[in-house]
């Protein structure tokens, strides 16, 4: 097989590419989800095939087909290299690549248990006896528990001699109850909203869930919502429990990071980005004690890889220092305008899609408070997790953030529960207001499967470590 | 392209496969090209070939799904096939599930279109020249998105359904901007030679010249006339939230407690209609049942949802034709929204408000917030503009709303004659509108 791609990354090069790389990818997916004690879906999905991306006459090219057949490669390099040509008639100048180390490696997930060797049976049986379990309670109209299994195989081949060839491992899962009463209805989910939580791991992450363990908590707090009071509008202190917070990240960090955003690739469709090349080094994005990196090396983690989708390896980069904005994420293409060497965050949907700057890991580094003593500091406040809903301006400045769960804080004490929990602000004013950050004992890493970006559309599996922190003087209860 | 024959064919071939009591098979087969620009170059050009199979397997109340896009070795199929049973074997029986559908035929709707299937890489770049030189004179930078595509979608099950659509579409999507402002405009349609690149493009061009200098302006509630582009934002996430019918038997939709009842303004109707050519048209649903026409709401009461086959005879009813492809947990959805234009202009909107804002379109809507009371938040972008005295008499910096959308059009206060075919999101041909005391809840930098 390996022959076919070499030949088709030749055959670009004879028709007059530059540039030529090939991508091989047999992705595998098994979804499973349960409702209300109802097996709602199995599905497996398989999807193979291959896309060609060159350069020609300076302009990029792409094209992908799903009929792996040596003729199909060599028929789609050739249509890769004409649309690169009618690219070059609308060009200002060249495309250039950062210069790259010529890596011929493999990379695998390390996994413990090969989740599609896991019987249907017992992952039934378990999202069973939880989604039941949920359902004991009175209140809960609506019991989800689900998994969702990912098997990735690339291979890597470009013109300047890169062969690489992974295999990638993907696990996740969670439950939500959701308690319906007449027009009010809330949710709660574990261990994260909008289907779990999700890891570069095998079945073994599904068991550390422990999604049964979870269950009447989860239950209890969507029935207790609907009796609670409503989160007030106020201006207040505000504690973000981790997975919430990680979505912060996520929002008003890690795409306004992007590198291809900041030069204006994306404006028409999510748009641009505040963090322009001007603020590098020189913007206090956030307080001193705010540290970010991408880090697409971290075990485990949902944005963790061997090498990006241009052939360069995974690799940890400081993306804020003590508050000061001193990173990006970067491809070849835009890493070269800085006069920089790509990061290593190129990556693509599948076969189908063209690589893309996406997000790795880029996480928010542990501080040194313990929750308990945190919310004991607190002297009046609102602490929330567990995202709701998320929305934030074309330039990541103004955001706003619904969570499914709040507890009001009154002299040092959690207090209340109260529902429909939001908060709004404007991304750098907020994170220099961030004066306490949870330890490592608080740290954990959250899988977000469902990054949207690009045209055509394309989705990304990143992640973000975050503990909880706190946050001074943020808008909450804004939600009518 | 595959053609009817043999798509009808493979996919006969593939439940001819099936041990199961039920199969349907489903094929979706696409030739999508798209050319993006930034900065007034094209930066970013890609074209796909994929086809898939999807089967259903079903052994009584018992359902396997599986998809490949393998289907050049016969035993490809045949695995596929046998993994769904698999699946179905291992399945608990879903008391929700009443059977496939049986034959009942379709209309015919010609969306198909030669000259689009067979556009080229260089037709599409010189389209996106045009986008260029038209911002090029007042030193307008130019970005979007300028696709065509071709796609068949064939479906077959062992009562007898065998339904084949080929299609084309087009669409154009641009965002231009010069020194901190910005305008956007867009167009689709199923023929390529029905989009005019260069009014589009002029159209954002104007958009953006007149969006300069933009005031700050506090948050609270103002009248809004919303151009077509920001009302097909916002009914679009309503309609798929709120008026399909598993959302209503689950509790999950406003329908489930004010179906019969009127919520909204009297002039605000609102229907589903897959077989309207004026849309982008798709004339049955991923199961093969027909599509029918469906009035979600209608003048003013909040008045069906539409169905697929499960959620029909749960309530004994007929499916509408809305269901979605097999292994999907959202239920039917409505997606191609008409909604009943009114008289007047844009213009006419903004003469009837003294102080208020004229939004372009909306980015980044969530509807999650509250789905009971149809709670969006989200931005306004590329042109919001402040209304005195029934003009408009400057930019406005973008804000943030926070809104009920019960509340919001059960204040219409006036509806425009034209309509535009709204389809970033789902395709929704909707006109503009006056809203009364719409809420902003906060504002950002630019």
């Amino acid at each position: 097989m390996k022959d076919w791609l070499r030949g088709a990354v030749q055959e670009a090069t004879r028709l007059g590419a530059s540039y030529a790389d090939i991508r091989l990818v047999n992705i595998l997916t098994e979804t499973i989800q349960v409702k209300n004690g109802t097996v709602e879906a199995i599905t497996s999905r398989e999807t193979m095939g291959f896309g060609i991306r060159v350069i020609a006459n300076g302009s990029w090219g792409f094209a992908g087909s799903s009929v792996v057949q040596e003729g199909e490669m060599r028929r789609v390099a050739g249509l890769a290299v004409q649309i690169a040509k009618a690219s070059s008639t609308l060009k200002k100048e060249d495309v250039v690549l950062a210069p790259t180390d010529i890596e011929r490696g493999s990379y695998t997930t390390p996994i413990k248990q090969d989740p599609f060797e896991v019987s249907l049976k017992s992952k039934l049986g378990l999202l069973l006896e939880a989604d039941g379990i949920l359902r004991r309670k009175e209140g809960v109209k609506i019991s989800e528990a689900n998994m969702r299994f990912f098997r990735t195989e690339k291979v890597f081949v470009s013109s300047e001699g890169a062969e690489i060839d992974q295999l990638i491992f993907e696990s996740g899962g969670g439950i939500a109850a959701t308690a319906i009463e007449g027009d009010e209805m809330q949710v709660r989910s574990y261990p994260n909203s909008f289907r779990g939580n999700y890891g570069t791991a095998g079945y073994e992450f599904i068991e550390a869930l422990d999604l049964v363990g979870n269950a009447p908590r989860v239950a209890d707090e969507a029935v207790a919502l609907l009796s609670a009071k409503e989160c007030p509008s106020t201006t207040t202190t505000l504690i973000i429990g981790g997975s919430q917070l990680a979505l912060q990240v996520h929002e008003s960090c890690g795409h306004p990071i992007e590198l291809d955003r900041v030069f204006g690739m994306e404006a028409s469709y999510a748009g641009t980005s505040f963090l322009t090349p001007d603020k590098l080094n020189k913007l206090q994005y956030g307080s001193k004690i705010v540290n970010i990196y991408a880090d697409a090396t971290i075990p485990g983690a949902l944005g963790t890889f061997g090498y990006d989708d241009e052939g360069v390896r995974a690799q940890r980069t400081p993306i804020v220092k003590e508050g000061l904005f001193v990173g990006y994420l970067t491809s070849r293409e835009t890493a070269h305008k800085l006069g920089w060497r790509s990061n290593g965050t190129a990556r693509a949907h599948g076969w189908w899609s063209i690589p893309l700057i996406r997000m790795t890991n880029v996480n928010l580094e542990p501080g040194q408070w313990d929750l308990d003593d945190l919310i004991r500091d607190t002297h009046e406040g609102i602490l929330v997790d567990t995202n709701k809903s998320w929305s934030i301006d074309d330039k990541r400045l103004n955001f706003h953030f619904g969570c499914e769960i709040g507890w009001e804080i009154k002299n040092g004490q959690l207090g209340d529960i109260v529902k429909n929990p939001a908060y709004t602000g404007i991304t750098p004013e907020f994170w220099n207001s961030c004066d306490a950050i949870c330890n490592r004992k608080y740290w954990n890493v959250w899988g977000t499967p469902n990054c949207g970006k690009g045209e055509p559309g394309q989705i990304a599996h990143v992640a973000h470590g975050t503990a909880p922190a706190r946050f001074r003087n943020v808008k909450v209860g804004v939600r009518k | 392209m595959i053609g009817k024959e043999r798509a009808l064919e493979i996919l006969g071939r593939v439940i001819s496969k099936s041990d199961g009591d039920e199969t349907d098979a489903l094929l979706l087969a696409k030739n999508s090209a798209l050319t993006r620009f930034s900065n007034s170059v094209i930066h970013q050009n890609v074209s796909t070939t994929e086809t898939t199979i999807s089967v259903r397997v079903v052994k009584g109340k018992r359902i396997g799904v599986a998809s490949t896009d393998r289907l050049q070795e016969e035993e490809s199929l045949s695995e596929l096939v046998k993994r769904a049973s698999e699946i179905a074997d291992l399945q608990r029986e879903n008391p929700n599930f009443f059977g496939l559908p049986r034959p009942n035929g379709h209309q015919q709707v010609d969306a198909f279109c030669e000259a689009t299937a067979e556009y080229s890489p260089a037709q599409r770049a010189e389209a996106v020249k045009t986008v260029v030189e038209v911002c090029k004179k007042d030193k307008i930078s130019a970005s979007g998105s300028f696709s065509t595509s071709s796609e068949e979608i064939a479906i077959v099950n062992s009562h007898g359904v065998a339904a084949y659509f080929p299609s084309t579409s087009a669409q154009i999507v641009t965002v231009v901007m010069r020194n901190g402002s910005s305008g956007y405009a867009t167009a689709v349609a199923n023929r390529v030679g029905q989009i005019d690149v260069r009014s589009v493009a002029e159209e954002a061009a104007e958009i953006c010249r007149r969006n300069v200098d933009q005031v700050d302006i506090e948050p609270d509630r103002y009248d809004v006339v919303l151009h077509p582009y920001a009302v097909g934002d916002l009914i679009s996430y309503l309609a798929i939230l709120e008026f399909g019918a598993l959302a209503m038997q689950e509790g999950r939709s406003f329908m489930a407690e004010k179906k019969g009842q009127k919520i909204f303004s009297e002039s605000l109707t609102l229907w589903d209609d897959g077989l309207d050519t004026s849309g982008m048209p798709l004339p049955f649903d991923f199961e093969g049942v027909p599509k029918k026409k469906i009035v979600l709401i209608d003048n003013g009461v909040a008045a069906n949802v539409v169905y697929d086959t499960a959620t029909a005879r749960k309530e004994g009813r007929e499916s509408t034709g809305h269901a979605l492809p097999p292994g999907n947990t959202w239920g039917p959805v409505p997606v191609n929204l008409f909604m009943k234009p009114g008289s007047e202009t844009l213009e006419e909107l903004i003469k009837k408000v003294k102080l208020g804002l004229f939004v372009t379109r909306f980015h980044y809507i969530n509807p999650y917030l509250d789905l009971k009371r149809a709670v969006f938040t989200g931005m306004t972008r590329d042109g919001t503009f402040l209304i005195e005295d029934g003009k408009i008499t400057r930019a406005a910096k973008n804000l943030r709303f926070t809104q009920s959308m019960l509340e919001a059009f059960s204040r219409l206060d006036g509806i425009t004659a034209e309509t535009r075919l709204t389809g970033e999101f789902i395709n929704a041909r909707v006109p503009g509108v006056l809203i009364r005391s719409f809420n902003f809840s906060g504002k950002t930098q630019f």
